[in-house]
């Protein structure tokens, strides 16, 4: 049985893959996980400056689900590059460094800067953060607008050799239209869903929970919602997809493998129970056992008939 | 090595000790063993199903021979299922997580300490209380309530030889008013010289704390607080405990919940 993904050449040793901002850089989780045997690890989402994110409460829970206002705390991608990237390399997992910026040129500039000597094996293109805001931008997320989009990945893959995933936002009236848009720029993968636009309010306080007011939505709620988005987007582009959106067990993961994700990314999950990633490898290779499948890439979109 | 685990632990007893607050026993012998006052557990109350969905944040109160005891107040969904759990049941836990109060450093024989406790606030004080007085500190600890019915573990401190000091809001056991007061009254008593073997550790609601951080700041005495964070991993992986402090972002999990109150910048 073969468990083993190529995404732009990548070999990846299985399709299981740990979200960004939800396993820190993996050293949160060494008392839990073997990082020699998780896919890979997307690392918190990096930006060229360090950020301290937003106030408190930055988290919520809510109807099956949370919303985070986080904001994009990180060290900066130097940090990243000196101490995260070297720290992941003692392990067999794939890295995937997240990144974000401002505008084009933070995106660029982080593509550079990752290209030296100790280069992850992906960069995650990060244009949906629904927790910081643009200044003068037409849309509150880049990967809300198609040509922006495009214009955002052709420049990294311009910089750098080093193959991308762009993740997109839920929050558009037709994901498609952006996931085409960013596969005619040249992107090697894409990753959706980052979160849903949310917002909680106490009817104690009569006033918004989180400090940012509002907040992006994940876990279980997003599930049905992020399905069909993978769904929809297998149908329009060729380019592999991670499917993202509140995958918790084995079985939820080969449902966005059916709908035509090549790998996915366990997020929340690893808040409910920090061995997540690990039960869900496990249970995934039950189900090709159990159903006599030998490689894992037979299941990718296998849902569509 | 290590240091922190899921374990399945078993509960021994679960039952009320006052009004919404419930006292809880646990078998789990690995955690046990490593804990040190002032750190906390995450726990899954919900064992299937997804509301609630993540772990809740509860202060371990004593830890020893192999079993976790609990303290908590019934507040919303996660804690009244916890309510529930009886003897015998299974409860998955994760911990032991944080680091605690620093007993030992500060601290030396013939120092004394000041303990304050709002509401299930002295769920961790009480560890922190057992371990100083066998370090040969003396213990004074002020509990504060809104009145008697949430008064909980001051017998129990008795016992164990601390001088207990209690506040109600309405005056319906020990000193009426608020307990930042009290303590406020008793360390400007203290004069300057004695002042000096004084450190003051607290956990309760934040404006208790933030009152504490302010009295001991101005009297120049060293006081650690736990802070209450909304919490979700428990890890130090999805920054939303974030707590602002002069040494820049710290994360509630993991640098504390217990934080030199110097340190802190209130909102
Ligand atoms: C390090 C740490 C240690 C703790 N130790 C204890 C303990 O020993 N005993 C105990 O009873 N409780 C403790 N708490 C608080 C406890 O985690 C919450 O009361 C619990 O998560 C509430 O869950 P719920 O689903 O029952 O209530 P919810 O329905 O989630 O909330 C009920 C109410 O409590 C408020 N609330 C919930 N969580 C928090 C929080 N973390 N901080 C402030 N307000 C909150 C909500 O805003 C709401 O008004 C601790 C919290 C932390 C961070
Ligand atoms: C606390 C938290 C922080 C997150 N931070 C990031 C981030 O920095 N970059 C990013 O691309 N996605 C981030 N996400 C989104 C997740 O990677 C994922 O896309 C989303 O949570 C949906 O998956 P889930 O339902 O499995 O959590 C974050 C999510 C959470 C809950
Ligand atoms: S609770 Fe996740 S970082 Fe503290």
């Amino acid at each position: 049985m073969s468990l083993a993904i190529n995404i732009a050449g990548v070999k990846f040793e299985n399709p299981i893959w740990a979200a960004s901002g939800t396993f820190g850089t993996g050293e949160e989780f060494l008392d839990f996980v073997d990082l020699d045997k998780i896919g890979a690890v997307v690392t918190k989402t990096v930006t060229l400056e360090a950020r301290v994110g937003n106030p408190a409460p930055r988290i919520v829970e809510t109807a099956s689900g949370m919303l985070n206002s986080i904001g994009l705390e990180n060290k900066g991608i130097d940090h990243c590059v000196k101490e995260t990237i070297p720290f992941l390399r003692k392990y067999r997992t794939k890295i995937v460094v997240s990144i974000a910026g401002n505008g084009l040129s933070d995106y660029t500039e982080c593509a550079r800067r990752l290209s030296g000597k100790n280069a992850p094996d992906m960069i995650e293109i990060n244009l949906s953060c629904p927790n910081v805001t643009h200044k003068g931008a037409k849309h509150a997320l880049f990967a809300q607008d198609g040509a922006l989009t495009g214009e955002i990945v052709r420049a990294v893959k311009r910089e750098t050799d080093i193959p991308s995933i762009t993740k997109l936002t839920p929050n558009v009236t037709d994901i498609t239209e952006i996931a085409i848009a960013a596969e005619k720029a040249g992107t090697d993968a894409l990753a959706l869903v980052n979160t849903y636009f949310g917002m909680a309010i106490d009817s104690g306080t009569g006033k918004p929970v989180l400090g940012r007011v509002t907040g992006g939505l994940s876990g279980p709620a997003i599930k049905p919602m992020a399905l069909k988005a993978v769904y929809d987007v297998y149908k329009k582009v060729k380019v592999p997809i991670i499917g993202i959106g509140g995958i918790m067990t084995a079985e939820c993961a080969v449902e966005f493998m059916l709908a035509g994700a090549r790998a996915i990314q366990v997020g929340t999950a690893n808040f409910v129970d920090p061995r997540s990633t690990m039960k869900i490898l496990q249970g995934v290779e039950a189900h090709l056992g159990e159903k006599g499948i030998k490689d894992i890439n037979e299941l990718t979109g296998k849902a569509h008939g | 090595m290590r240091k922190k685990r899921v374990e399945t632990a078993v509960v021994i007893e679960n039952r009320a000790i006052a009004e919404n607050i419930f006292r809880m026993k646990l078998k789990c012998p690995w955690i046990a063993a490593r804990t040190r006052p002032g750190q906390f557990l995450g726990i899954k109350v919900n064992d299937a199903g997804t509301d609630p969905l993540l772990r809740i944040p509860l202060g371990i109160h004593r830890a020893e021979n192999g079993y976790v005891y609990l303290l908590y107040k019934t507040v919303g969904l996660a804690t009244g299922m916890l309510k529930a759990k009886e003897k015998g049941d299974d409860l998955d836990v994760m911990g032991p997580l944080g680091n605690g109060f620093s007993v030992g450093k500060a601290l030396t024989m013939g120092s004394r300490a000041i303990l304050v406790a709002g509401g299930y606030g002295v769920s961790p004080l009480y560890s922190l209380a057992e371990t100083l007085m066998n370090n040969k500190v003396k213990v004074t600890i002020f509990i504060g309530a809104r009145d008697k019915l949430g008064i909980v573990c001051d017998k129990e401190l008795k016992k164990l030889g601390a001088a207990v000091q209690i506040t109600t809001d309405d005056g319906s056991c020990g000193l009426r008013g608020c307990v930042t007061d009290a303590v406020s009254k008793y360390l400007r008593r203290q004069k300057s010289e004695s002042r000096k073997g004084i450190k003051v550790f607290a956990c309760g609601p934040e404006p208790m704390l933030k009152a504490v951080a302010g009295l001991a700041d101005e009297l120049g005495i060293p006081a650690e607080v736990s802070l209450d964070e909304y919490m979700a991993c428990g890890v130090g992986a999805c920054r939303g405990c974030a707590v602002k402090t002069v040494n820049g972002v710290k994360l509630a999990c993991t640098d504390g919940p217990v934080f030199d109150a110097r340190d802190v910048i209130w909102e």
